[in-house]
């Protein structure tokens, strides 16, 4: 029998972390956690035959387990196997990230909707390719303003819309559908000082009604039931950060930034919006959580999106000046038992970055996963 | 300039054209709905200059370096010809008369536009046995084929292949109404199916259906090969026609090069067919033969260029602006 060859599936990526690997299933959206040191093997013996797998399979565990984990990547078709021949026909995934957008997300507070129509700020963002808009009124606008707003820029090439608003008292169900069916590129409403908490969706409109009042200095940290894997975040998580990359955000005075809570690069009403798009104003774009502290340590880096804003250290490194909710020196949450904050997992420094302090974590891991119930 | 003939919803070309934007790069998008007014053509030994109207502008061909087209035809305003009124022998055929002098200068108008174009309206016309005739000719395998009318001639086929496939002789994938749909997908030849047809029936085409390690996805562009390995066979759903997508659980579909000689023979029949750019389906058999199965003239890039990251949409925009420039 003609001996046959194993290849993992190039829209399959192993990502390893400090402690374990994730599988990030890029066609199918999904992972499964792995050890690293499976995850070494297979990348090791990539190409190679099935029995060098196996054997050094069997040298991290036994004939058993060896064979679980290969039933269980090829059932999952993480691997598959073909004979050598045709091994070095299957290339490899380009992994170049592009989009044909000078920006391609902006969020835009509006106050005052003529400072939008005078300096033409949804044109230029049109021209610049841009085509997700978040727009995020004040509580002034009720749904029939929004509306009217809208019905100004249906003809322009964005691929969707999101809307921040208010609930305001004439809001209802019917009108929130028909304002919807509409605006067809609306996908997602966030109402806030709603009298209740609540989801509602509408066919592809996902309608979330929060009590709380909408503040941007909300972090939206690393949340895993908000993760998202798929190849376009993928790609774009390996060369940049993805909150940041060809974004920008427009104040409702007009000030122009990469994001909320960034240094401002001009006004609206005095700076056209392309010719700001320097290598100042895209300095956070290219931090890459490869590049961040920490963070390049975590297995959940190319599947994280959070808007914490990256500062850049004298090496070229990047640092968040706030925590995150995983410890991945321990794959720990917040919410989980065992938990302690990564500053308790070795020493941190902005300069030299995160030094993980072998013994304390050993000792902790020990703890949290040979002795509790898990 | 650019020019682009493609539907109005075609998202593939609204990716390409997002490229084109980036670029800065002029182009001109017309579908069917975009009445074109001829206003005259001028032919001058191996010149042609025609000057025409569309979407309130004048323009001539030669502003037009570079064509690609992709769905949609082109609509003549003036040739809007109308049905006598009065029905006469003789205003019956002054009316077939003005439809020949139409069609004459509509196949001139439109051989001229696509003459160096990426694909053109004719492409659609390529006769699918006449491609497989082709593919054989060349050197390429092809699956057993044979189209059929009577039961007796079915069976006796049935007997010599273990598994039958049939599929549509064109490359229509759309067949009925909004509200009823037929499906023209592969089907795998089944007992049930057989014992319910008649004696004769209408011509249909049968091929031997070959086991497959993997099927492969080719998008074909100026000599250029970019190929997906489809892993359709562990899926039921997909195994006979990878087309029949399994959403919730996708096929594997991985970057491959196909071997040169494989992409000479494919080469050839390209250029044999006249073809420049198009999608090329293939089986590569459990017994290590590369199948050829069919070219579709105008496919579906994106369903490779995406998993596989090829960005094919910056490709063609890419290769558009180039010939305008050259």
């Amino acid at each position: 029998m003609m001996e046959m060859h194993y290849k993992i599936h190039e829209e399959v990526r192993f990502v390893k972390g400090f402690m374990r690997a994730i599988a990030y299933d890029l066609n199918r959206c999904d992972y499964d956690f792995l050890p690293n040191s499976l995850v070494d093997i297979l990348h090791k013996y990539n190409g190679n035959s099935l029995l060098y797998l196996e054997k050094a399979l069997i040298a991290i565990a036994n004939k058993t387990i060896a064979k679980e984990y290969i039933d269980f990547l090829i059932k999952k078709e993480y691997i598959f196997i073909i004979e050598r021949e045709y091994i070095n026909q299957f290339s490899c995934l380009n992994l170049e990230f592009n989009l044909p957008s000078h920006i391609f997300t902006a969020i835009i507070d509006i106050e005052d909707t003529s400072m939008v129509a005078n300096y033409k700020i949804i044109e230029q963002l049109n021209d610049l390719g841009c085509k997700h808009l978040l727009f995020r009124f004040s509580n002034q606008f009720d749904i029939e303003r929004i509306n009217v707003f809208l019905s100004k820029y249906k003809t322009l090439g964005f691929h969707s819309i999101g809307i921040w608003m208010y609930s305001l008292p004439l809001l209802n169900t019917k009108n929130i559908k028909a304002f919807c069916m509409q605006n067809v590129k609306i996908n997602k409403i966030s109402i806030f000082n709603h009298k209740i908490n609540k989801q509602n969706n509408f066919k592809t409109v996902e309608i979330q009604f929060y009590k709380a009042n909408w503040t941007d200095a909300t972090i939206c940290l690393a949340n895993r039931n908000n993760f998202h894997i798929n190849i376009t975040l993928f790609l774009e998580s390996l060369t940049y950060n993805p909150y940041f990359n060809k974004k920008i955000y427009i104040d409702k005075k007009g000030f122009i930034s990469n994001a909320p809570y960034c240094m401002i690069f001009g006004n609206i009403k005095t700076t056209n919006i392309a010719s700001i798009l320097n290598e100042d104003f895209k300095f956070l774009w290219a931090a890459s959580k490869d590049k961040t502290f920490i963070c390049k340590d975590c297995e959940y880096r190319y599947m994280c999106v959070d808007n914490r804003i990256p500062k850049k250290s004298n090496n070229g490194m990047f640092f968040f000046e706030n925590g995150c909710n995983y410890n991945p020196y321990i794959a720990r949450w917040k919410d989980q038992e065992g938990y302690v904050p990564v500053e308790e997992c070795g020493t941190y420094d902005r300069e030299a970055g995160f030094v993980p302090g072998k013994t304390k974590i050993a000792e902790l891991n020990k703890r949290i996963w040979c002795e509790g119930d898990n | 300039m650019i020019l682009i003939v493609s539907s109005h919803d075609d998202f593939s070309t609204n990716e390409i054209i997002d490229w084109l934007l980036y670029y800065k790069h002029p182009f001109l998008r017309i579908s069917q709905d975009d009445l074109i007014e001829i206003e005259n053509i001028e032919i001058q030994n191996n010149d042609v200059e025609f000057f025409f109207q569309v979407k309130g502008k004048r323009f001539s061909n030669k502003n037009f370096p570079s064509v690609w087209y992709r769905r949609s035809w082109l609509s003549f305003a003036e040739f809007n010809i109308q049905c006598p009124k009065i029905k006469s022998v003789f205003n019956q055929s002054i009316h077939n008369q003005l439809l020949s002098e139409k069609n004459v200068i509509y196949n001139f108008v439109n051989n001229n536009l696509f003459r160096d174009s990426i694909n053109t309206p004719f492409d659609c016309n390529i006769n699918k046995l006449l491609v497989l005739q082709i593919a054989k000719k060349i050197g390429l395998v092809i699956p057993y084929t044979k189209i059929i009318t009577r039961k007796k001639d079915l069976l006796a086929l049935t007997k010599k292949y273990n598994k039958l496939i049939t599929k549509t002789q064109t490359g229509g994938v759309f067949v009925g109404s909004s509200r009823e749909k037929l499906n023209t997908l592969t089907l795998e030849v089944s007992e049930e199916m057989i014992a319910e047809m008649p004696d004769r029936f209408f011509p249909t085409l049968f091929q031997e259906q070959i086991e497959k390690k993997i099927e492969l996805r080719v998008f074909f562009l100026e000599n250029q090969f970019f190929a997906s390995a489809i892993f359709s066979q562990y899926d039921k759903q997909t195994s006979v026609d990878f087309r029949n997508y399994n959403f919730k659980h996708p096929n594997r579909t991985p970057p491959y090069m196909l071997p040169h000689d494989i992409q000479e023979k494919l080469k050839q029949l390209m250029s044999a067919l006249h073809l420049n750019s198009g999608s090329i389906d293939l089986i590569l058999s459990s017994g290590g033969e590369y199948v050829f199965l069919e070219v579709n003239p105008i496919g579906q890039f994106k369903q490779v260029s995406k998993p596989c990251n090829y960005h094919l949409e910056r490709l063609i925009a890419k290769r558009l602006i180039d010939k305008d420039k050259e």
